[in-house]
């Protein structure tokens, strides 16, 4: 069946079988960003953009986000032009085998938009449903508030200009 | 067994239900997904989709909060309304289900017909008496919480029919509610989930409901409990004698999560925790 989607915001049809599961039409789609971890939606590495929420994409059938926008992290930046929040990543260590880090900065993303400001609980709450397996904790949430605190300083410099 | 061909988007009840009504056995359904992907997919040709049915509102009404079917867990988790209703245990019910992803998937009216054991939002339900409204081509009816889950939801449902609204009474004057989970993280399948709603008269509990979940397929009321706090003045014997009535009579399964006697030791533990903090927002002095 053809599965019509805003992917990382670009228009596509993509031919997908009618069962297909979300996570495997992305990575099939290109966005390698995307990982299948557990495949039972506990461990967060699968997660990605629907119309700005975070799900987990390994347990919502394809045929679900007809006429939605998906974003992955290849939506969010490159190594060329990063996000602020790969930067932060990067630069608190928060990265080791980088297995479940796109999907974190997906998860940071969303709280970000919704609270530019967020303590550390909030971000604790945000990221509660991703698993790494590297690095600990401490490091991602460092990354998330920095990577705010960056955001915020853009915003007050494009504000006074 | 997947023999999906199609899904289909209505943008309203009436077209849902048409469209249930026209696929006959071979149309179901579709909430936040989670549940059937798990099983590998549906036993049916056409999934309804019911996301942009118009039936994810969270609104208060004159006696009641009223949870619109599609309303997601997270979105329940942090309503207002829920809060202005009394109903404090109902968001730290639904803010202890899963994890933020699924929360953000998994809907109110999934997690009651798709009922799993350790789900979170049925013993609050039970707990705060609330009714579930279902339609279908041929009209509406609404069940009591208790009767719609006293078999498993899916199979209370008759064919073509949907569960589309949850109502849930307004806690009102002295009266305060609260929910407990045990699990090994927060994020982890409840081991036991305890929740309870307390009304105060004077200085006597006037009345009191107490549900408890995952300690078997489907959660529970706990009327021994209950009978151990009605007419009694608040204080903690009365909880722990509620606590240990409730251990006692609760039914309890065994699975590899924990053994039988460790979840009865914490149904007893939590019944009287969470009677604690529903009966301290009772005598808070809420206004009515």
């Amino acid at each position: 069946m053809k599965l019509d989607v805003r992917l990382n915001g670009v228009p596509r049809t993509l031919d997908v079988s009618p069962g297909a599961v979300l996570l495997d039409v992305l990575r099939d789609a290109g966005c390698r960003s995307v990982k299948r971890g557990c495949e039972t939606g506990d461990c967060g590495a699968c997660a990605v953009l629907v119309d700005g929420v975070p799900l987990a994409s390994c347990v919502v059938f394809a045929g679900q986000v007809e006429g939605r926008s998906i974003t992955t992290v290849e939506g969010l930046g490159t190594p060329d032009r990063p996000h602020p929040l790969m930067e932060a990543m990067v630069a608190a260590g928060a990265v080791q085998c980088g297995f479940c880090a796109p999907a974190m900065i997906i998860s940071a993303k969303a709280l970000l938009d919704e609270n530019p400001d967020p303590t550390a609980e909030d971000v604790k709450h945000a990221l509660d449903g991703h698993l790494c397996r590297c690095t600990g904790y401490v490091k991602q949430i460092e990354a998330v508030l920095d990577a705010a605190a960056r955001l915020r300083a853009a915003a007050a410099k494009e504000g006074a200009r | 067994m997947n023999d999906l061909e199609q899904f289909a988007h209505p943008r309203s009840v009436e077209e849902a239900l048409a469209l249930l009504a026209a696929g006959r056995d071979q149309a179901r359904p579709l909430a936040g997904g989670t549940g059937l992907v798990l099983a590998g997919g549906p036993r049916a040709r056409v999934l309804v989709d019911l996301s942009r049915a118009g039936l994810d509102a969270i609104s208060l009404a004159a006696g009641e909060l009223r949870l619109g079917a599609m309303a997601t867990i997270q979105a329940t988790a942090r309503s207002r309304a829920v809060v202005d209703a009394g109903l404090e245990g109902l968001a730290e019910a639904a803010a202890a289900c899963a994890s933020r992803l699924l929360r953000n998937q998994i809907t109110v009216g999934g997690n009651l017909v798709g009922l799993r054991p350790w789900a979170d939002l049925p013993p609050m339900l039970l707990a705060l008496d609330a009714r579930v409204r279902l339609r279908s081509a041929g009209g509406e009816r609404e069940v009591g919480i208790d009767e719609f889950l006293a078999r498993h939801p899916e199979r209370q449902l008759r064919a073509g029919e949907l569960l589309v609204e949850v109502a849930v009474p307004r806690a009102g004057a002295r009266a305060g509610c609260a929910f407990l989970k045990f699990a090994r993280t927060a994020v982890d399948c409840a081991l036991c989930d305890a929740a309870a709603f307390v009304r105060l008269d004077g200085g006597a509990i006037r009345e009191a409901r107490v549900a408890v979940g995952a300690l078997r397929p489907l959660p529970q009321r706990l009327r021994a409990a209950e009978a151990a706090l009605a007419g009694r003045e608040p204080g903690e014997a009365v909880f722990a004698a509620a606590g240990a009535a409730g251990a006692a009579e609760a039914e309890v399964a065994a699975d590899f999560r924990a053994s039988p006697e460790y979840r009865r030791e914490l149904c007893g533990v939590l019944v009287r925790r969470v009677l604690e903090a529903a009966a301290g927002r009772a005598a808070g002095g809420r206004p009515s």
